[in-house]
């Protein structure tokens, strides 16, 4: 993992974001799971629901350097791995890219 | 679990036994009204429940329904180093344990959480409770003989059980190690290894508990073999818990094979179970409590099982499926056993209600059983639909079944406040006109 998406892990965590949102399933589940949140929605897009809100997620107070941290770190997550899949690769558990 | 209770009716609960347990009640309390509001929050449009921070209240849920069970486990455990070594714990240790019970959730109110699932205390809020846990590890291995002589396997267990919780304790800060800061897989897999040795150590702790509590005979150790089966499986499950993640095969391969060999004590469970029916406790208002325990732990168990089969986890992972069954198996289990613990080590049993704690108990059951119901059905839904299907579209149906899911906890919440209210009249503390009492104990 990259410097930088380690500090986009920390404002992750300083925000509180696993309360509500899961990463391979693993956090919260009051809201989606953000493992490819990138790919499906786009950096764009996530940034601009992570600033001001959507739905009963309310808006974030997050600074454009911390934003770009952040958006590293889910994008890290993105390249990882495939979440949620119908069925395992075959011959062993797991759903790594 | 269900043989008849002896050891005389009560055995005298000394301090700092009891004010464990009335922290314990305080914590089980707290975290029900807060663990009310976050089921509120979800179902309430957004406008009504402003003022309730979900990233706080989850945190503290957690914090507190781990500390209540922690201080519960430790007040029978100081109960039983009491009765059979005659030596009190520290005072120092339990202010030292008060001040983590409380200090936690005010350092996650000043935004100094971790943000993880399990272990939302920052460092220095930890820090307060490793000296607690190494002195009740130590203590009971002080104790080892005297122990050993009354229950051989109940000591196994309560030794065990504390070693688990210390080494998950010191095991959950390992994130701050570089190896684990740079790799997220990593990262998950020492964080869920500490979160199940932690959980085990409780659940095996508390089963010890239970071994004193029972029968005067000793209790015989069982065969080496069984430990060694349980080590097994206690210490490698872990994997199961993120299968889809890039962590090493071989790991997931024993967490399969370890997370199976739970159906061994599924069945020996089952086997109590039905033997439990029909056999009395003495005194008899205990009975609806361990009828519970025994129910619960089938039930939690056998959906660990199941919902560790890889293709079933598919679907379960994830989902509120995952937290039901945590639920059911931190209340059907955790919580009920200290509540059996507290009122078979009763100060003043003349006061514990009976008729109260069935209706504790009943109301705890069924609320826990409506619970399985709503989460069960949200995660099913969720599971299934999410492969096809973009959150936003499958969300309405969830939240149109989580309407259940502030109904079921009120009235869970009802059945915990019921039964910590007996637990702490069962533990000396009146409370009447003429204000609040800590009746002092024989010791």
């Amino acid at each position: 993992m990259s410097e930088i998406a380690v500090l986009g892990q920390q404002v992750w965590r300083e925000n509180g974001c696993a309360n509500c949102h899961s990463v391979l399933g693993l956090g919260g589940h009051a809201g989606p799971d953000l493992t490819n949140v990138i790919s499906r929605s786009g950096p764009e897009y996530s940034s601009q629901v992570i600033r001001y809100g959507i739905g009963i997620m309310p808006a974030r107070e997050i600074d454009d350097e911390e934003m770009m941290h952040l958006v590293a770190w889910l994008t890290h997550i993105d390249d990882q791995a495939i979440y949620p899949v119908r069925s395992f690769p075959d011959g062993s558990f797991g759903a790594q890219r | 679990m269900m043989e008849k209770l002896s050891g005389g009716p009560f055995i005298p609960m000394p301090n700092p036994a009891p004010v464990y347990i009335i922290l314990s009640a305080i914590g089980f309390v707290f975290a029900a009204v807060i663990g009310l509001q976050g089921a509120l929050k979800l179902v309430l449009p957004p406008e009504m429940t402003s003022w309730m921070a979900f990233e706080l209240l989850r945190p503290m849920h957690t914090f507190l329904a781990m500390g209540a069970v922690l201080a519960g486990l430790f007040g029978l455990v100081e109960a039983i180093l009491v009765k059979h070594t005659g030596k009190q714990g520290h005072p120092a240790f339990l202010i030292l344990f008060a001040t983590f019970l409380l200090v936690g959730p005010a350092a996650l109110m000043m935004g100094q959480g971790t943000g993880r699932e399990y272990f939302p205390a920052p460092l220095w809020v930890s820090a307060i409770l490793l000296p607690v846990l190494f002195s009740q590890a130590w203590r009971l291995m002080s104790a080892h003989k005297m122990l050993t002589e009354r229950s051989p396997e109940g000591f196994w267990l309560l030794g065990f059980g504390a070693l688990f919780i210390l080494l998950a304790w010191m095991e959950s800060h390992l994130r701050l190690l570089e190896p684990l800061l740079y790799s997220f897989t990593r990262d998950l897999s020492v964080q869920w290894h500490a979160i199940d040795t932690m959980f085990a150590g409780m659940n095996t702790v508390l089963f010890g508990t239970v071994m004193f509590m029972m029968s005067a005979r000793p209790k015989p150790l069982r065969p080496w073999v069984l430990f060694a089966i349980s080590g097994f499986s206690v210490l490698l499950t872990f994997g199961h818990h993120h299968y889809v993640s890039a962590q090493p095969g071989m790991i997931k391969t024993l967490a399969v094979i370890a997370s199976m060999v739970a159906i061994l004590s599924l069945v020996r469970h089952f086997i109590a179970w039905r033997k439990a029916q029909g056999t009395s406790t003495n005194p008899s208002y205990l009975e609806p409590v361990l009828r519970s325990v025994e129910f619960w732990v089938i039930i939690s168990v056998l959906s660990g099982v199941i919902f560790a089969i890889p293709q079933i986890n598919l679907i379960t992972h994830g989902t509120y499926l995952t937290l039901i069954h945590a639920m059911g198996s931190m209340i059907g289990v955790n919580f009920l056993i200290i509540v059996l613990g507290a009122l078979a080590f009763s100060v003043s049993p003349e006061t514990v209600r009976g008729e109260r704690i069935q209706l504790g108990v009943r109301l705890t059951n069924w609320s826990l059983g409506g619970l399985w119901l709503v989460l069960g059905a949200s995660g099913l839904v969720r599971g299934i639909m999410r492969i096809e299907h973009e959150y936003f579209e499958f969300q309405p149906i969830r939240e149109a079944i989580l309407v259940g899911f502030p109904v079921a906890g009120l009235v869970l919440s009802a059945g915990i406040w019921i039964l910590c209210l007996e637990a702490l009249r069962a533990q000396g503390l009146v409370l009447d006109r003429h204000g609040i009492k800590l009746r002092q104990s024989a010791h």
